[in-house]
């Protein structure tokens, strides 16, 4: 493990963020994040509500575009690519929403082989397959597989986004918080599958999670965003020795300390 | 004078904000037409689509057209005994149902049933994130969702029209030979005498970019759509006024471009 981890930093990192400032209106979401992710390895964001993960996550992908900075994957600028390039590194990357995001006109198994049906054209009795084993490695039996998605438990539509994020095999995954709203057994559950699934694929993932004891099982760094800027990034031995007090608070979950929640109304 | 202000002010506002969508409208018709030509194509979403539009609007357009065929052989035979001219309704019902009638009616109770559902589908899709899952499956959401409906827009109308056009001449003759004593071969003989080919042709073409109209706006507005179910919801009104106003205006300019002389 050790080992790894000494290789991993001399390793070329896959996606690469250089000062990514985004904002919305007049409010200022991301304002200049810098981080590495580098192949093979797995990094959680952690952060409070509201900061901007899911902007961050979403800004990598190309869904949105940074007002300034870049993002590189494989050494290419996302944002400056022709679509159809575009296109492709997407297809090497698989995204699970915080929201599930399902298609609701597909049932469960043809969401989850909704790539394997429309891009990799295979014949639906295969892409069927893939899609129930897929869904057993999310602890979803075959009997959902025919269900729409509207008549599903929010824990299970989260499951079904899983599986079909990792449908397809790809280089690289990204969670937008994966355990949320699941019992505490299929979170580690799934923890256990993110970890199996960058260890067995060789997989980059960066997840998204306020749960730390997710974090500490799945991170090989996490990476802490406060106010629109990665203000810490670390291994999970630095997280439990760091004296910095805004991830310490984080970590401890904090009320008190120097995150400042507002509770009270602006007058 | 601040009052003034103000008011220039919101004008402003307003003509920018017009300017700015026209414009968005224009990129948007410009980046469907573009993936329309461009492979790949979603054939299952096609069939889905042509099902929806040409087959479950049926019904509406057959009860509309045979009901306006209807009332204007009854109008045109109020007004034309007066001059002793009842011969003509026959012909004045085929050139009202073929040229307007029938493409006008088609296209607003497509807009009304076909754009709304568009802009309510996409939209939902939209909020909830669905388009941004097709991105990242990468499957292009121009080709996957809106230029089969865009086509199927394209080509169906004209289909309901053609079968518009029938019903509402048959609406004409059955009102003709049973309330206004017409004789029926007659009456069938000067329909058939009158029958141009341009007339059909001008219905056909205004079907077709009727069809345009309302599925790109529909799939337009959805597209746009933000804010949860709320912007949906205007998203669908937004869709079925503007499809329906343009659909009237293009209706005059094409019949200017077919039939003045
Ligand atoms: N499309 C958008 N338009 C306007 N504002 C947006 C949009 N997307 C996100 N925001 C704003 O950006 C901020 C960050 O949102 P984001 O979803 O990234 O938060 P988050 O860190 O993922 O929070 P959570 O942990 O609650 O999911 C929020 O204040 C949100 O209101
Ligand atoms: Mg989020």
């Amino acid at each position: 493990m050790a080992f790894l981890k000494k290789t991993k930093s001399v390793q070329k990192s896959k996606i690469k963020l250089v000062n990514v400032k985004k904002g919305f209106g007049d409010k200022k979401v991301l304002d200049g994040v810098n981080l590495d992710i580098y192949e093979g390895e797995s990094v959680v964001i952690i952060g409070g509500s509201g900061t901007g993960k899911s902007v961050t996550l979403k800004c990598i992908l190309g869904l949105l575009n940074p007002d300034e900075g870049y993002i590189e994957i494989d050494g290419k600028k996302v944002n400056a690519l022709p679509q159809k390039e575009q296109e492709a590194l997407r297809s090497q990357i698989g995204m699970l929403f915080q929201s599930g995001a399902l298609f609701d006109s597909l049932n469960v198994w043809e969401n989850v082989a909704f790539s394997l049906l429309q891009n990799q054209k295979l014949n639906r009795d295969k892409a069927k397959e893939i899609a129930i084993e897929k869904l057993a490695s999310v602890g979803l039996n075959k009997s959902v597989a025919e269900v729409y998605p509207a008549d599903l438990s929010g824990g299970m539509k989260k499951r079904v986004g899983l599986a079909r994020a990792i449908a397809t095999n790809p280089a690289v995954i990204f969670f937008d918080e994966p355990t949320t709203g699941l019992d505490p057994i299929m979170s580690d559950v799934i923890n256990e599958l993110i970890v199996s699934t960058v260890k067995t694929l060789g997989a980059t993932a960066l997840t998204i999670t306020h749960d730390m004891s997710s974090a500490r099982k799945i991170a090989d760094r996490i990476a802490m965003l406060y106010e629109g800027k990665i203000i810490w990034v670390g291994t999970v031995k630095d997280l439990d020795k760091t004296t910095n007090p805004y991830v310490r608070q984080f970590v401890a979950g904090n009320a008190n300390g120097p995150i400042n929640v507002e509770v009270k109304a602006e007058k | 004078m601040n009052k003034t202000i103000q008011f220039v002010n919101k004008l402003g506002h307003v003509v920018l904000k017009f300017l700015k969508s026209a414009g968005e409208l224009g990129l948007f018709a410009f980046e469907t037409i573009h993936h329309c030509v461009t492979p790949p194509f979603y054939g299952k979403a096609f069939l889905k689509q042509f099902i929806e539009i040409g087959f479950y609007s049926l019904p509406v357009v057959a009860l509309t057209t045979l009901f306006a065929g209807m009332v204007i052989a009854l109008q045109t035979y109020s007004g034309f005994s007066q001059f002793s001219a009842e011969g003509a309704v026959a012909m004045v019902v085929l050139v009202a149902v073929t040229r307007e009638l029938a493409p006008v009616m088609a296209g607003l109770m497509v807009a009304g049933r076909i754009g709304a559902a568009m802009a309510a589908e996409i939209g939902t899709m939209r909020v909830t994130e669905q388009i941004d899952a097709l991105a990242t499956l990468s499957t292009n959401p121009f080709k996957y969702l809106i230029v089969p409906r865009v086509i199927a827009g394209i080509l169906m109308l004209p289909v309901l029209v053609l079968i518009g056009d029938v019903i509402g001449i048959c609406g004409g003759y059955m009102i003709g030979i049973s309330k206004l004593d017409f004789n029926a071969s007659t009456y069938l003989i000067s329909t058939w005498q009158y029958l141009k080919p341009m007339d059909i042709i001008s219905g056909l073409t205004k079907a077709s970019v009727f069809g345009f109209i309302i599925t790109l706006l529909g799939c337009y507005n959805g597209f746009h759509s933000q804010g949860g179910a709320q912007g949906v919801g205007q998203a669908t009104t937004n869709a079925v006024v503007s499809s329906s106003i343009l659909i009237l205006i293009f209706n005059y300019i094409l019949t200017e471009l077919f039939f003045s002389v």
